[in-house]
């Protein structure tokens, strides 16, 4: 909103001197530095006064400022509002625009009549008659008022229901009367694909959704929005019709969606304009047009809804203010602020005090709290002081932060960089089917901005593999990624997805890196009875979007009372299918995992227990044995620490130690050696070589029967 | 010459030599007298492969001989090395600070990404004032995004251009403040909690806009709870992230579910409020919104839970809220917002 400052002058009783003094005392008072401008620091303490200052054009009395007014206060959309607002915080007093007229000669009803079929979406519609209007240019000071808000003057008669609308707040329109058809109004919904002209611009037809001003034929206006061609007012007009009328926020905002159109008038009409200030513009018009184009106004004028609910008074507990406020204020300055926005004060007693709003703010001064805000906002949040007695507790981490910032710990430690993906993905983009196979959600048609952000992610992967085709495309080196983020899955019956917070992981390095980092959460989580494992999956439920040879499911495993363990598959990890990689084009087949990261958070985990460390030393014996390539690590691992159970000698506390494998033509076809440590230890003394050497071999010897395996050379 | 007379003459050249070597500081001839004489095929060496020679009842004397030689030649080398390394600075050595380890020795370096570092920072100071982190969905409902932060069925932000929707009644939330919501439905006052999280709003993509951005709320209730708690609570979360003697300041703002409401800046962190580019020389920048819980808010939750748990006459809260990449931004100076979500390496290491 413009705010030409010598328009808002208007309004203030003040002279030169006199509102520098008012802009320096108010400086003074919020503890704001004054610009060397009297014009900035005006701009400044609107700013503080909750309309931020976006710019000041020009400088001193003839600067013009550039002012946010928030959606909640349409009152000010207008140079009298905004002086309103000025006067209560610079302590001046006002001066109000004359709305007296000279009404003359028959009733506005007997030059023409008037119907509004849609009070709803019109809850009020008034018109004035003027007769014998002399159109002409305006004088210099309208038009130098017009312009200064950027507007093109006219002529004298539409350049004045400009000017109310810049004033007041309140959108006008004026209609020759003697090309309104039949001399009538009517407020009703448009015909579908009604033929309509407006007055400037091409608008798409019109639907029984939008309100048009008709007249005894057909529309001469889309009501709050724009007039139409052919009834305006031009040089050879001599009679006016002066609407005054009050449109529904929500039909307008929707009518100018529709319509692709928007004005200062509709502008207003959306954020709501004063159905009790109806009579006051009107008049005021009136009054100016009479003044500057002469003619007579008839008297009275239509009006489809002369009594709208009244005003509701309020009060305000001085208690309460302070208590919220956290800054007391005497009760002669609640009074006097909210005095000096239009509030008429009722009543005042020690504790309270009893107003009753102005019409222009019936819809945000409404309860007790909208006036606590208007007093401790002109009061001056500056003077709210920064202290705190409140008293605190310290939080504790909940089990799934903690675990999600021991993942990320983990994997940025192992060289992973931690990426974070939009969620809103490209339906097109081929979605391999981590947890469901199902297609990801889409948006509403109507909320799509982009067909490519038009979708909710049911997996990481996809977003992994885009970033790693963005990387290679870049040539940025090679890419380890990781993100923990949620994925969207359906769920039947239900409006909202299931949101599944799960750990996407991508590793150009190859799979083993990938998988030992995997095996290795459970360090970084301090898991306790519980940990993780890869296992191929039964055969024909291999993936499509891993390689079927590479494919693992990733297996949480905990343990439980008894030789008992619980098995739950979380996730799925492998070399990235030769399909997926093709799609996405990618040179290198990342290795890929995805896990559901909630079933790591409901583990039991650390503080782990503190076990003493062994006095007496380790006797460590490698194997290396000569297996069939059937042989999986697990199984020797498996026996080997159940082995360890029945031999006295081995320390129970250390598990079997994986060294290597080796294969090679000495090994012979199908064949791979798997070496291995063992360690044995007694808790009270040291053990002899022949004591170890002889358990050792007694091991060693149930390992070959059992694996029909041999040494290694 | 026998080999006992050999080592007696070995051993005076040979300390000679060292002596000679380490009072001049000439490193080069100080390493050749160690290869002649104490090196792997030095003399030293030598002479133990000569102890055949000696007779068998001398050969443990000689042996040892030969032992108590080798230590203290090996003594005087050492002894003349750290005199070199006292009179002259190495010129090549195996401790040179300059080089870079090669490549393929160097340990992989991870890091998490810049938005998390920026949300840990703030919920560990928040944590600090006793703010618990909590989450909500990310598709909500109307009443969860709308209705019970008091924001009317006809506001614009409802409409489909301004808040993705799934359907009629699921839709991405366009703030986080739905959790607020949430977590007094389920949690009686008093109550203190963050929700850092994902919000999503359909905004044109560009260098200073992104339809999916993230924000921090904050959310406390309490009995006499003020504006000055308020600003009390912000002054200490701003000192502890951008160091003492930051101020913080308030202007009149409005949102729906806040009453008083305000918009908070701090004092530049660049520049303590002396006026720089980056407060494009206000000496201010932008925060993020706040204001007293609006009575409103606290009547649909009490609607919502069949109880008057927050009833407004006796509970009082405020709320807050930061654009997380907003901070970042300036933090690091980064200029294109699209950068985040981006995820190139070359942003993520050099951040």
């Amino acid at each position: 909103m413009k705010l030409p400052i010598l328009w808002l002058r208007d309004y203030l009783d003040a002279n030169d001197r006199q509102l520098a003094e008012a802009i320096a005392d108010a400086c003074a008072r919020w503890e704001l530095n004054p610009s060397h401008d009297p014009a900035h620091t005006l701009g400044t303490l609107f700013t503080f006064a909750g309309f931020n200052c976006d710019g000041v054009a020009g400088s001193g009395w003839n600067a013009v400022l550039e002012l946010d007014v928030l959606s909640n206060r349409p009152d000010c959309l207008c140079v009298l509002g905004l002086a309103r607002e000025a006067a209560a915080f610079l302590k001046l007093p006002t001066l109000a625009p004359a709305f007296q007229i000279a009404e003359s000669g028959a009733d506005a009803s007997t030059w023409a009549q008037m119907t509004v079929e849609d009070a709803k979406t019109c809850p009020r519609y008034t018109a004035r008659v003027i007769r014998g209007v002399k159109v002409g240019p305006s004088p210099q000071w309208l038009q130098d008022r017009l312009k200064a808000m950027g507007l093109t003057p006219r002529n004298n008669i539409v350049d004045i229901t400009n000017f109310i609308l810049f004033e007041l707040n309140h959108p006008l329109h004026a209609f020759d009367l003697n090309k309104l058809a039949g001399k009538r109004i009517v407020v009703r919904r448009a015909k579908d694909k009604e033929p309509f002209k407006p007055l400037y611009d091409e608008l798409p037809p019109l639907t029984p959704e939008t309100l048009v001003i008709a007249d005894g034929e057909k529309p001469v206006a889309i009501g709050g929005i724009i007039g139409g061609a052919g009834s305006e007012v031009s040089p050879a007009t001599t009679d006016i019709l002066l609407e005054a009328a009050c449109f529904d926020p929500a039909s307008i905002r929707r009518s100018c969606r529709r319509l692709k159109a928007g004005t200062d008038s509709s502008y207003r009409f959306e954020r709501g304009v004063d159905i009790l200030g109806v009579e006051r513009a009107s008049a005021r018009a009136a009054r100016l047009i009479a003044e500057l184009a002469g003619g007579t106004i008839a008297k009275g004028s239509l009006d489809s809804n002369p009594h709208p609910a009244p005003l509701k008074e309020l009060s305000l507990r001085h208690e309460r203010l302070n208590a919220l406020y956290g800054v007391n204020v005497a009760p002669q300055e609640t009074s006097a602020l909210l005095a000096a926005l239009g509030c008429a004060i009722l009543r005042e007693t020690a504790a309270e005090l009893t107003v009753l709003p102005p019409t222009w703010r019936r819809h945000d001064l409404a309860r007790e709290v909208d006036l606590i805000e208007e007093v401790a906002r002109l009061h001056g949040y500056n003077h709210v002081p920064a202290v705190t007695s409140m008293s605190a507790r310290i939080p504790p981490r909940s089990p799934a932060e903690a675990a999600i910032d021991r993942v990320r710990e983990h994997f940025s430690a192992l060289g992973y960089f931690e990426c974070t993906t939009d969620s809103l993905i490209d339906p097109k983009a081929p979605m391999p089917a981590v947890w469901t196979g199902e297609p990801p959600l889409a948006l509403n048609k109507q909320s799509v901005l982009r067909e490519d952000h038009s979708s909710l992610r049911n997996c990481l992967l996809v977003s992994l593999l885009n970033t790693q085709r963005l990387n290679q495309d870049r040539r940025t080196g090679i890419v380890r990624l990781f993100e923990c983020g949620k994925v969207f899955l359906p769920k039947a019956g239900q409006a909202r997805p299931e949101e599944r917070q799960v750990l996407g992981l991508l590793d150009e390095t190859g799979f083993a890196a990938l998988a030992d980092a995997v095996r290795r959460l459970h360090e970084a989580l301090s898991l306790d009875g519980a940990h993780l494992k890869l296992v191929p999956p039964e055969p024909g439920y291999t993936p499509a979007f891993l390689a079927p040879e590479s494919a693992c499911r990733v297996v949480r495993v905990r343990e439980m009372p008894g030789d008992e363990r619980a098995e739950d598959a979380i996730g799925w990890l492998g070399i990235a299918s030769a399909a997926l990689c093709k799609a996405f084009d990618l040179k290198r087949a990342p290795a890929v995992a995805e896990i559901h990261l909630a079933t790591l958070a409901t583990l039991p985990s650390g503080p782990r227990r503190y076990v003493p460390l062994p006095t007496q030393p380790e006797n460590a014996r490698d194997v290396a044995l000569v297996v069939d390539e059937s042989v999986a690590w697990q199984e020797i691992e498996r026996f080997t620490e159940k082995y360890k159970n029945l031999e006295p000698l081995r320390d129970k506390r250390e598990a079997t130690r994986f060294l290597s494998v080796f294969r090679g033509k000495q090994l012979g076809a199908g064949k791979k050696s798997v070496a291995f440590s063992v360690v044995y230890r007694a808790a009270d003394r040291s053990l002899t070589d022949e004591e170890v050497n002889t358990a050792h071999r007694r091991f060693v010897d149930e390992l070959l029967k059992t694996f029909n395996a041999a040494l290694r050379a | 010459m026998s080999l006992q007379d050999d080592i007696a003459q070995t051993r005076a050249e040979a300390l000679a030599a060292f002596d000679a070597a380490g009072g001049k500081g000439d490193a080069a001839a100080l390493e050749a007298a160690r290869i002649k004489y104490i090196g792997a095929n030095g003399l030293v060496k030598a002479f133990m492969k000569r102890l055949g020679e000696v007779p068998k009842d001398q050969k443990p004397a000689v042996g040892q001989a030969l032992n108590a030689l080798k230590d203290e030649l090996t003594n005087a080398h050492d002894a003349a090395k750290s005199r070199l390394g006292a009179a002259a600075p190495k010129s090549v050595s195996a401790f040179d600070v300059t080089e870079p380890l090669p490549p393929e020795r160097q340990p992989a370096l991870g890091k998490l990404h810049p938005l998390t570092r920026t949300v840990n920072e703030l919920r560990d100071l928040l944590r600090a004032l006793g703010f618990e982190v909590v989450e909500g969905p990310e598709v909500e409902d109307e009443r969860h995004n709308f209705d019970d932060l008091n924001i009317p069925p006809d506001h614009p932000s409802r409409d489909s251009f301004d808040t993705f929707f799934l359907s009629k009644d699921a839709l991405l939330r366009s703030q986080t403040s739905t959790v607020q919501v949430r977590m007094m439905e389920t949690r009686k006052p008093p109550l203190r909690v963050i929700a850092p999280g994902r919000v999503y709003r359909p905004d044109i993509i560009d260098a200073t806009h992104h339809s999916t951005f993230h924000q921090v709320e904050g959310l406390c209730v309490d009995m006499g709870v003020s504006m000055a708690d308020l600003k009390g609570t912000l002054q200490l979360f701003v000192e502890g992230l951008f160091g003492e003697g930051t101020r913080i300041r308030f202007r009149p703002s409005f949102f729906p579910f806040t009453e008083p409401s305000a918009e908070m800046d701090c004092s530049c962190p660049a520049c303590s409020g002396i006026g720089c580019n980056v407060c494009k020389q206000t000496g201010w920048v932008e925060l993020g919104g706040c204001g007293m819980v609006d009575p409103a808010v606290f009547e649909a939750i009490n609607h919502a839970r069949g109880d008057k748990a927050y009833d407004p006459e006796v509970w009082s809260g405020f709320a807050f809220g930061f654009w997380i990449e907003r901070l970042a931004m300036r933090r690091h100076g980064i200029t294109d917002i699209r950068r985040f979500l981006e995820n190139d390496l070359r942003f993520l290491r050099q951040i």
